[in-house]
């Protein structure tokens, strides 16, 4: 069942998403063209089109991120806690795969907004000696540091799943936020910013205790003490991160689920 | 086996009760009238059996199981109000409602929408508030479920839509399944009813056949309903 939500979700959201992408290709390409035009031609026409079309893509860019955002808020605040919910949740699906759908095909949007945003900046700036220099050093140094520490592949990997359970422990904060806020029988709304941003600062406060007691100590222990070489803590480090983002979408998790489970009130 | 049970069934909004310990059985192959005047707790109880709300105490059961997602495979459920999204087309919504009830009649539902002259392509959003309606109910009454919930199905509707909405009802149900009908209209549904509820400031105050009604009371099931909410709003 979790496969058929997946694909209703990405159904009901692609509608949305592929054009934003296209009007991103089509700003990213017409820069480049611009761009190159200007290269050997002047004149102030084509100055102040080339202006509009950075100006065109540069929106593009911001639109296409918030909007990722946004639709990952709605879809859940919509499909689920308005009266889309009658349908919803009177599917035979539980309630742990209507969250996962929504976190999965959020994911998924967030992938490939990254992607199609990178894709376009190096289409809208797109010079092919000037690429081929830069991959070649791109080689050089992966190459050269990858073998060196031998540790370059694993960093990168760490860090790519600390931005994938950043991305979960996001979506599943605001799911959380606007879960709790409409199992209340008024102000649903206002009810679930102020519990988004009660975790927030919440999050931030813990944050900063955390920082201030451990850190220095933390790292002065790895880096001085510790018996494990330096890119071995590094490493250490980085999994404790994902250790803790690990425990904190799991707690977002928790409480969506328990409120859609025991509190859930459609009204 | 009754298909749905309800035991000391209570729910409280705000501190303000709308069902009080409620207890009910519905027998298989039944249509039965859920009648009550506004704010009676008609719509919370469809709601409670559907678990989009949570009971304050006791229990509610489909076909021997709480609600949950056994219990939905069972129900077929039209809400009081509009749940379909607006940027869903007909083919869209027979494709999600065939993914999600193995039981969806999709050839049953297709013919149905001809007949209204709904193409496959129209948009939920281009449809007028009626059509809408019907659309919903197309799609909930093309299941062969075991118990269909029907929210007050003929409300707000032009009496040509009524008849259209209770001739689809006794042409698609389940012969075997039971169907309630929650509305206070009553002289619409009087004439397909088997069997009454009345429900009253959250209590069930009257659980009979329209036979025994007529016989003991000698009166029908609009005028009894009549005579017992006189002062109810």
């Amino acid at each position: 069942m979790l496969s058929k939500l997946l694909k209703h979700e990405f159904r009901a959201t692609s509608h949305i998403m592929l054009p934003l992408y296209l009007i991103l290709l089509v700003t990213s390409v017409f820069t480049n063209i611009l761009g190159r035009i200007l290269e050997n031609h002047s004149s102030r026409i084509l100055v102040a089109l080339n202006g509009l079309c950075v100006t065109a893509f540069g929106i593009a860019v911001v639109g296409v991120s918030v909007m990722t955002l946004v639709l990952m808020v709605v879809r859940f605040y919509k499909n689920y806690m308005t009266d889309e919910g009658y349908l919803m949740f009177t599917l035979p699906v539980s309630n742990h795969q209507l969250i996962f759908s929504k976190v999965i095909v959020s994911l998924a949007w967030f992938t490939a907004t990254l992607a199609m945003e990178i894709f376009s900046v190096l289409l809208a700036l797109f010079r092919l000696d000037a690429y081929r220099h830069a991959l070649q050093e791109f080689s050089f140094f992966f190459d050269r540091y990858g073998k060196l520490e031998g540790n370059l592949v694993g960093y990168c990997a760490e860090v790519l799943v600390i931005l994938l359970l950043s991305a979960i422990g996001l979506c599943l904060m605001v799911y959380a936020a606007i879960a709790l806020g409409h199992s209340f029988a008024s102000k649903k709304i206002l009810l679930s910013v102020v519990f988004f941003f009660a975790f927030d600062i919440g999050l931030k406060i813990l944050g900063t205790i955390l920082i201030a007691n451990s850190v220095e100590r933390t790292a002065y222990f790895f880096f001085n003490t510790c018996p494990l070489a330096d890119t071995t803590a590094i490493h250490v480090v980085l999994l404790i991160v994902i250790g803790v983002e690990l425990v904190l979408s799991a707690v977002f998790y928790v409480i969506t689920y328990f409120t859609l489970q025991r509190r859930l009130n459609l009204q | 086996m009754s298909i749905l049970t309800c035991k000391e069934l209570t729910k409280y909004y705000d501190g303000v009760q709308a069902l009080n310990h409620v207890n009910l059985e519905l027998e298989p192959g039944r249509i039965v009238g859920l009648l009550g005047p506004n704010g009676s707790g008609k719509t919370t109880l469809i709601k409670l059996a559907n678990g989009l709300l949570q009971p304050s105490s006791g229990t509610i059961e489909v076909g021997g199981f709480r609600p949950g997602r056994e219990s939905k495979q069972l129900v077929s459920y039209l809400p009081e109000r509009p749940y379909l999204s607006d940027w869903m087309s007909v083919v869209h919504l027979l494709d999600f409602y065939c993914d999600f009830y193995p039981d969806f009649d999709r050839a049953a539902a297709e013919t149905m929408l001809t007949h209204l002259d709904i193409g496959p392509k129209m948009h939920i959003k281009q449809m007028s508030k009626g059509t809408r309606e019907k659309v919903q109910l197309v799609l909930v009454m093309s299941r062969k479920a075991q118990l269909y919930l029907l929210d007050e199905p003929i409300g707000g509707v032009d009496p040509a839509t009524r008849d259209y909405i209770i001739h689809t009802i006794l042409t698609n149900y389940n012969e075997n399944a039971t169907v309630v009908i929650s509305t206070h209209l009553i002289a619409d549904v009087e004439t397909i009813l088997d069997e009454v509820l009345f429900i009253n400031k959250g209590q069930i105050v009257l659980q009979s056949t329209v036979d025994q009604i007529r016989a003991e009371h000698g009166k029908s099931v609009d005028e009894l309903f009549r005579e017992v909410f006189r002062y109810a709003e």
